[in-house]
């Protein structure tokens, strides 16, 4: 018999970026409320102190803040008649484990993603006529307006105190920002981080050509301090080049640790539970209604926690999971496209290019997770694709995140693979360069989704999620426009080599493209054809609200985490001005 | 202070190390002059003093590093290391070499620990080889890999060369390590490429990461490439216009 904890209100899986917020959104209400986290507790102190934060080999390489692959991962395939194999070990995308999840680990590039990407569909059939989309792509409309999120993306951007200059400033285009942007309420509030001389290089030779290059919005601090609305104190980033794969020693890169944890933690109404790993959640027996959730604690007691309400906040694929081992939903058939738990499984379509100077130092090491110049007139819709064959586009992006040797280091093409010639590539190389990517929208696409693996399983027993994936034609012509754009930039700054670096096709769980990705319990305003409302409320179980990355239709040409929180900001609004006064399905 | 590239830079040899702690032993009571790696971040603690080994370390000491020795290789797999990575990264007048920098240490405490046990991989059958895009699908952890791939490689240029890989003269052994890493030598069951692979993912490791794991002595590669190492604030350099930025590295470990 499993152990029995007492009712709470509400239980949330997972205490990442969403968990996290919804704890300290909740917790004001009174509502009791129980955040349960399969990984270990941690904060800043004494986790993530320096020197010992910054340690590329424990960090990076032996990836000590991931998902431990011995207890749980995914199977691969890129066909649906293939026969997918677990990942074995980290290779294209990380999962965070422990408090905090992946936003501890993240770089905070802030993104808000372009008002016609959440019509994706209508836009691009309007403009360009049904015909133009590949019929084998199923994209679709995300139900929800980008005028209905811009107050919510403003409230996460003012948590963090995100960085940047704004291009549309309640309509008006303002120079220095990106122009293709929605309208903003507001300016950022902080000013744009510093820039290393990679990104200003590449942002001269943007502005020669024509572009209209802006400092990527970052959730690295820029200024000296910050206080969030809610009284957390952020810390100045002094550009240590320690922030994707790292925890921030200095308070400087936006967490749940700086914004909304300690709120939360401060609330009596809120209990956290690390070490717990949900396997199920329980439903009533006309499974119309979730009854809470069974979890192991760190003894291996299996445990179940009755509430209400249950906030599914977990990492995309884990929420996906859970949905199909509890049976929410029916399971997306690929063949029949029926269902929708696991439908539109999408990531992110990644380029780079890397021009190299001879006599010139880049000090990369002095680098942000989010410092970079950027353009985007290709991202989204901002250009004519009629002559071009494909829809959706993506940024382009000069940054220095810390030439971290082990893993950044990019040496020019014929360089010796190893020995003396190896080591003088290194020596005359190293630092002299910097990655210019094109990060590309990845579109939904009929035979890509997750559902269940027949043969490999936890530790607990349960079913891995298996994940069927290949890049779309759509994506691959995207990305090949996109790389030219960017060679042709590379070569105004007059390099001595440019090296190309393309993730290899079909679509390989190694090497490391992005963490970005998404959907499988997707968000619609049609429950044909999808899992969740545009409240992010479970079509067939009122009681389950699922956050994330899980409920993108498609992924977008920008970085998830601003939508992520924009979207569970949101929903958790109408949550507390209309489900809670009475709770059932939300039109 | 910079060291330049072009100058050597002095590494404690283990003799002049041993000598070193000799002559501290004499000085009974004495505070012990700090490991040269030690070097204090600007404005943050001093270094404290680190107690060379045989003397009892007091409250806010350090004892030194244990002797060296090797916890997992066995002797004749540290010939075989050696004789590898004094290949891959010679000592040459470019920068420091693979095998000074402590790069079999690096390997040898890796392999002995939860990297080289795969404790963090998922390693529950069934096993398939699979596509290549579904990546790293041997049954065999990153130590049995070593392991398995050694002895092989030994029956294979015993067989072809009639010498073991580390009595090979050294073109000969860039010839073999040319043919392990185009996955031309079938290394019993493990495709030579492979076990390359892991190898010099390795060697890069200890090279490259901080001293504390063993490897990067002195910092003399990181000082090689001039990376600031863990310094952790490094604003001043994001303003400059592709100058080289001075600073002397510091380490977590020494």
């Amino acid at each position: 018999m499993p152990r029995m904890m007492p009712h709470v209100d509400v239980v949330i899986v997972g205490m990442g970026w969403t968990g996290s917020i919804a704890a300290r959104e909740l917790a004001d209400t009174g509502l009791r409320i129980v955040g349960l986290e399969r990984g270990r507790f941690r904060d800043t102190i004494p986790d993530f102190a320096a020197p010992q934060a910054l340690d590329e080999l424990r960090w990076n390489s032996r990836g000590e803040m991931f998902q431990n692959l011995a207890r749980e991962t995914v199977t691969f395939r890129n066909k649906p008649d293939e026969i997918a194999l677990p990942m074995r070990r980290f290779g294209a995308f990380l999962p965070g484990e422990g408090l905090g999840g992946a936003g501890v680990h993240w770089n905070g590039q802030h993104w808000r993603f372009l008002p016609s990407d959440f019509r994706l569909r209508s836009h691009n059939e309007e403009r360009y006529g049904k015909d133009f989309i590949d019929p084998e792509l199923t994209i679709q409309d995300w139900g929800v307006t980008y005028e209905q999120l811009e107050p919510h993306y403003d409230k996460f951007e003012y948590v963090c105190g995100t960085s940047g200059k704004a291009g549309n400033l309640k309509g008006a285009i303002q120079e220095g920002g990106n122009p293709f942007e929605g309208l903003r309420s507001r300016e950022y509030p902080t000013p744009p981080l510093k820039q290393g001389y990679g990104p200003r290089l590449f942002a001269d030779a943007a502005k020669k050509l024509g572009y209209k290059p802006f400092p990527q919005p970052a959730s690295n601090m820029s200024q000296d301090s910050y206080t969030t609305p809610d009284g957390v104190q952020m810390g100045p980033c002094t550009y240590c080049g320690f922030c994707e794969r790292f925890g921030c020693y200095n308070w400087s890169k936006a967490s749940p640790f700086n914004t909304v944890l300690p709120i939360a933690l401060k609330n009596p109404n809120f209990e956290l539970r690390c070490d717990s790993h949900v396997t199920r959640i329980e439903m009533t027996p006309d499974r119309k209604a979730a009854r809470g959730v069974t979890y192991f604690d760190i003894a291996g007691r299996e445990t179940f926690q009755p509430a209400d309400l249950v906030l599914l906040c977990a990492f995309q694929i884990h929420n996906v999971r859970l949905m199909l081992t509890s049976g929410i939903g029916q399971p997306y058939d690929p063949n029949t496209e029926q269902g929708t738990t696991g439908r539109n499984f999408a990531y992110q379509t990644m380029a780079y290019v890397y021009p190299f100077f001879a006599d010139k130092r880049m000090n990369g090491y002095a680098g942000a997770g989010a410092m970079g110049m950027t353009i985007d007139e290709y991202n989204g819709d901002n250009f004519d694709h009629e002559p071009h064959g494909f829809i959706g586009g993506g940024f382009i992006l000069a940054t220095t995140t810390g030439m971290r040797p082990i893993q950044q280091t990019t040496l020019p093409d014929g360089t010796p693979a190893w020995g003396s010639g190896w080591k003088r590539g290194l020596r005359d190389w190293y630092d002299r360069s910097f990655p210019i990517q094109a990060q590309g929208a990845s579109m939904a696409r009929r035979t890509n989704y997750i559902d269940l693996d027949p043969t490999y399983r936890d530790v607990y027993g349960m079913p891995l999620a298996r994940m069927t994936f290949d890049f779309p034609q759509n994506d691959l012509k995207m990305r090949a426009f996109l790389v030219d754009k960017v060679a042709e930039i590379a070569k105004a700054m007059n390099p001595i080599h440019i090296k190309v670096l393309l993730p290899p096709v079909p679509f390989s769980i190694v090497p490391y493209q992005t963490t970005h990705i998404t959907g499988g319990a997707i968000m619609g305003a049609e429950r044909e054809t999808s899992s969740i409302n545009t409240y992010l409320q479970s079509w067939d179980v009122p009681n389950l609200f699922v956050h994330g990355a899980s409920a993108f239709p498609q992924n977008a040409g920008y970085n998830p985490t601003n939508t992520i929180a924009a979207l569970t900001y949101r929903s958790l609004d109408v949550m507390k001005t209309r489900y809670l006064q009475n709770p059932g399905p939300l039109i | 202070m910079m060291t330049s590239s072009d100058e050597q830079p002095i590494y404690p040899s283990r003799r002049r190390f041993i000598l070193a702690g000799a002559a501290a032993t004499a000085l009974v009571g004495d505070a012990v002059a700090p490991a040269p790696a030690q070097t204090a971040i600007p404005g943050g603690p001093q270094p404290t003093p680190v107690v060379p080994p045989n003397q009892v370390p007091r409250p806010g000491q350090i004892p030194a590093p244990a002797p060296q020795g090797y916890q997992f290789l066995s002797n004749a797999e540290v010939e075989t290391v050696t004789a590898m990575v004094d290949r891959l990264i010679p000592a040459d007048d470019i920068g420091p070499g693979g095998v000074e920098s402590g790069v079999l240490t690096f390997i040898d405490r890796e392999l002995g620990g939860q990297f080289g046990a795969a404790a963090r991989w998922y390693m529950a059958g069934p096993w398939a080889e699979g596509t290549p895009s579904q990546g790293w699908q041997l049954a065999l952890t990153p130590a049995q890999v070593y392991r398995t791939s050694f002895l092989a490689l030994d029956r294979w240029c015993l067989g072809s060369r009639s010498k073991r890989f580390a009595e090979l003269a050294p073109t000969d052994q860039d010839e073999v390590l040319t043919l392990l890493q185009t996955g031309k030598i079938e290394l019993d069951g493990i495709s030579s490429d492979t076990f390359f692979q892991l190898l010099w993912q390795n060697v890069i490791e200890g090279y490259l990461s901080d001293p504390l794991y063993g490897g990067n002595r002195d910092m003399a590669a990181w000082r090689m490439i001039n990376f600031p190492g863990s310094n952790p604030i490094l604003t001043e350099a994001v303003d400059l216009n592709g100058e080289l930025y001075e600073l002397e590295p510091t380490a977590i470990g020494a």
